[in-house]
């Protein structure tokens, strides 16, 4: 039975964790000393947060932990009434079999300051019965009054010769010949996370167990937008609306998200800047907008909005 | 009398331009006296054109009765369904003819307080045995699309400020006022083509001594323009006048569906292309704003918003250009709606797919590419399939051939392989756990026998009993335990003497037997090969005991 690594090899226990040694050791104390505080686990996706955030409330609540442990991820709605109903009843009830209760909430930077405000109280209410653990992707967009109610970790990306060592421990454990190059393109290509790193050495493994370069490389092309290259040749022929279109195209239809396609049009540009085909002047201008750009759409603003207006900047190139 | 109501028209024929529209209705109710049932009419349109007073002497003109639900009522699911629901299927029970239901402002239902609205109302048009007239302003409002096509759909255009200009004209000499024609000039041009804010406005600004002039007219604010999407559109584009920007902005739309309008337009429009990259910023901006505002709860953000697509948009041109632009919709809702199908596919699998993987769908659809690749093969998209709990047509987001049914029923052959395997293997741990049992129930008879062997002994029988044992069991088991237990005899002799012979030291008889088990101990751990053996014997003599 064949079933997704990133959860066949998800460590189990704090000491499996792969990076944040310092992290890691501060959970222990808290398994240690049997409590945990509210807590909050920031960094961007695939550095061991909600990993860190079971295997904490698996040694803390021990054998009963399914019980008295509440995941809430995005894909649950997560409005007010989640907040006050769904979460509430959950923390009424005294733990059975655990010292207390937690509550796991992915995503807390995509909840509304309302459902926020909401879950602030619970947070209060319920310190006796019950623990939270939020995580999010960026701090910043969480209301202050749960930020200081938290203690805050902020998980780093994973470093390259971790992930490499965990890739190569999988590799051995499947039974599988990787290239170490192929593993090195693997590491480059998801800057420190884990759990794309997993998915495209599992997707790139071939038939014959084995994982090459070559196929790595395979891989990776088929995940990156297409068409972004023909976006930005559009824009400097002063083709807005062709542009315009293909732009929409990839986002609305094909449905990548707005964030991986500023990476993409960063890597495209920065290549053209690298292989003479953009001047310096416009290169800093295109990047200064672009900063700009991905600043705003990390801070919730419409990505396709952003993205048009991204793309006329290249109409001004000469 | 308001001069509204005094000078309204009172036929059909008093009803001033849109004379094509007046037309198609005529014939529209004139097919319904006749008894052939027609489509709703849909009249669609600014305010202050026609419609209602249209309707109504349609009403008056062609049919028996009239019933009008109109936006000061509530409007959900159940009210409508009680009013005009009910009324469109029965008929009138004192006069001849049908009753004409007219329903005003059907793009102005409330999502939340009329909930289920528009639902009625779909349901009215599919079931009504009536004729049905509904009014609209906002011919691109959300809540039209699935009335409209089940809908005979009219739009009313604005009156021709020179038709309203010559009424306002008859209103003054029927009510004997002076006038200055400029002004009323100014004012029909002013009411932007809505006849009866015209003439409310004429009715306000009437002084006493009955004399209309330009200042009277400079009181009473321009009309707010209510005007429609692209009305606006155009004005932003076209103008570099910051007043007119600002009024056309006082447009009654959703702030996210006119940025949207406006930045679709912006290359159509300008041809430069800084100005094109300065517009574009502009709407970056007011997105911005946008963002803030509904993230912060805080709509303080939106009058920057406006300020920039409105405004900014409108000061990025150098000059106005003169020419024709054809404007559209945003492309957007296009695409939008074509990749729904798509989007709601990926909602659903990547909702499944975060049960399992502890991981947003938000986070898991930008990995979707590397699971496209995994669900190439066969095996492993069946088990992933399995895993996620997919269903056949979810999995058609991965691969668009199916699964073969053969790598089901090898999985499930696989499946039940293993299944006996395991069962297999639960028996044979079973049975060694019997079997420990067993032993450890022998290695307890053992020591009763040894016990009651002693005693035996100590009356001096026990050599000839096992002598007459084991005779008896040669006869009952086969050859080969026989054979065994002829070798292991003389070794149990040899323990029952040592036995024996710790007694004969020792003595004691009562306090022999822990002391007993020890040396039994001490002797099995000497003969460790033939220990087995030795207890299969020891049982089976027990039983012919």
């Amino acid at each position: 039975m064949n079933i997704p690594w990133v959860e066949k090899y998800r460590p189990q226990t704090l000491d499996d964790v792969v990076g944040q040694e310092q992290i890691v050791t501060r959970l222990k104390r808290y398994v240690d000393e049997n409590s945990m505080p509210n807590i909050m686990f920031t960094g961007s996706a695939g550095v061991g947060k909600t990993t860190c955030a079971l295997a904490l409330a698996k040694s803390l609540l021990g054998e009963y932990w399914q019980q008295n442990f509440l995941e809430l991820n995005a894909s649950d709605a997560r409005g007010i009434d989640t907040v006050r109903n769904e979460i509430k009843s959950f923390c009424k009830l005294k733990a059975v079999g655990s010292p207390f209760r937690i509550i796991f909430l992915d995503e807390v930077d995509n909840m509304t300051k309302d459902a926020q405000q909401a879950l602030r109280r619970e947070m209060e209410m319920y310190t006796k019965t019950s623990s939270f653990i939020l995580s999010c992707n960026y701090s910043s967009k969480i209301i202050d009054p749960i930020q200081s109610r938290c203690a805050i970790f902020r998980f780093a990306p994973i470093k390259a010769f971790e992930i490499i060592k965990r890739l190569k421990y999988i590799a051995q454990e499947e039974g599988i010949e990787a290239e170490e190059t192929a593993l090195e393109n693997i590491v480059y290509f998801t800057q420190g996370d884990m759990r794309r790193s997993i998915n495209i050495l599992q997707a790139s493994t071939t038939e014959d167990k084995k994982i090459t370069e070559d196929a790595v490389y395979d891989v990776i092309s088929r995940a990156k937008p297409k068409d972004v290259r023909k976006i930005i040749n559009k824009a400097l022929d002063k083709d807005f609306m062709g542009a315009r279109d293909l732009l929409r195209d990839i986002l609305i239809v094909e449905g990548i998200s707005g964030d991986d396609l500023i990476t993409q049009l960063y890597q495209e540009v920065t290549e053209m800047s690298t292989s003479g085909l953009l001047d310096e002047e416009n290169f800093v201008k295109i990047m200064e907008y672009m900063s700009e750009c991905d600043y705003r759409i990390r801070e919730g603003a419409n990505p396709r909005l952003q993205l048009e207006a991204l793309i006329s900047k290249f109409l001004l190139v000469k | 009398m308001k001069w509204v109501e005094k000078y309204s028209p009172k036929t059909l024929g008093d009803v001033l331009g849109n004379a094509k529209i007046k037309a198609e209705i005529e014939v529209w109710a004139n097919n319904w006296s006749k008894g052939i049932v027609q489509k709703p009419l849909l009249l669609m349109g600014p305010p202050g054109v026609g419609k209602t007073t249209m309707a109504h002497l349609v009403g008056k003109e062609y049919f028996s009765e009239t019933i009008e639900v109109n936006a000061s009522d509530k409007r959900s699911y159940d009210i409508l369904k009680r009013s005009i629901g009910e009324a469109s299927q029965t008929r009138s029970l004192f006069q001849d003819g049908y009753k004409l239901l007219i329903m005003d402002e059907v793009d102005g239902i409330n999502g939340r307080d009329d909930s289920g609205g528009v639902r009625a109302i779909n349901e009215t048009i599919k079931n009504t045995k009536q004729p049905l007239i509904m009014m609209a302003n906002d011919p691109y409002s959300k809540r039209l699309t699935s009335i409209k096509s089940k809908c005979q759909a009219i739009k009313f255009t604005k009156v021709h400020s020179n038709t309203i200009n010559a009424q306002l004209k008859r209103i003054c000499a029927n009510e004997d006022i002076t006038y200055d024609p400029e002004a009323l000039k100014t004012l029909s041009k002013q009411s932007n083509g809505d006849l009866r804010s015209a003439i409310t406005s004429l009715e306000a600004i009437v002084d006493a001594n009955k004399n209309i002039t330009m200042e009277s007219i400079s009181v009473i604010s321009k009309k707010d323009g209510e005007q429609n999407i692209f009305d606006t559109v155009r004005t932003v584009l076209k103008s570099k006048n910051p007043e007119h920007v600002k009024d056309a902005m006082r447009v009654d739309a959703q702030p996210s569906m006119l940025i949207e309008f406006i930045a679709e337009n912006i290359p159509r429009e300008y041809d430069r292309v800084d100005e094109i990259a300065k517009a574009y910023e502009m709407i970056a901006l007011a997105d911005l704003n946008l963002g803030r505002a509904f993230r912060t709860q805080n709509y303080t953000y939106w009058k920057y918003a406006f300020l920039f697509m409105g405004r900014g948009v409108a000061a990025s041109k150098k000059q106005t250009y003169k020419k024709f632009a054809r404007y559209t919709g945003s492309s957007v809702f296009q695409k939008m709606s074509k990749s729904r199908k798509r989007k709601n596919l990926v909602e659903a699998v990547t909702n499944k797919m975060s049960v399992k993987l502890h991981t947003s769908p938000k986070e898991l659809e930008k990995q979707l590419p590397f699971f496209e690749i995994l669900f190439e093969d066969n095996e492993m998209a069946y088990d992933l399939k399995e895993y996620f709990k997919l269903e056949d047509e979810e999995v058609k987001l991965f691969r668009s051939r199916k699964i073969p049914a053969s790598v089901e029923k090898n999985r499930i052959k696989e499946l039940k392989k293993q299944q006996k395997l395991e069962e297999k293997e639960i028996q044979k741990q079973k049975k060694e756990q019997e079997k420990q049992k067993k032993e450890q129930e022998k290695k307890k008879k053992e020591q009763e026998k040894q016990d009651s062997n002693l005693l035996t002994k100590k009356s001096e029988e026990t050599k000839e009993t096992t002598g007459t044992v084991s005779k008896k069991r040669k006869t009952k088991k086969e050859s080969e335990t026989t054979i065994k237990n002829e070798t292991t005899n003389p070794t149990i002799k040899k323990q029952i003497k040592t036995i024996e012979t710790t007694q004969k030291t020792k003595k004691e008889i009562n306090k022999k037997a822990d002391k007993k088990i020890e040396n039994k101990k001490s002797s099995d751990d000497l003969t460790d090969e033939e220990k087995p053996k030795t207890k299969k014997y020891k049982q089976t003599t027990l039983f012919d005991f």
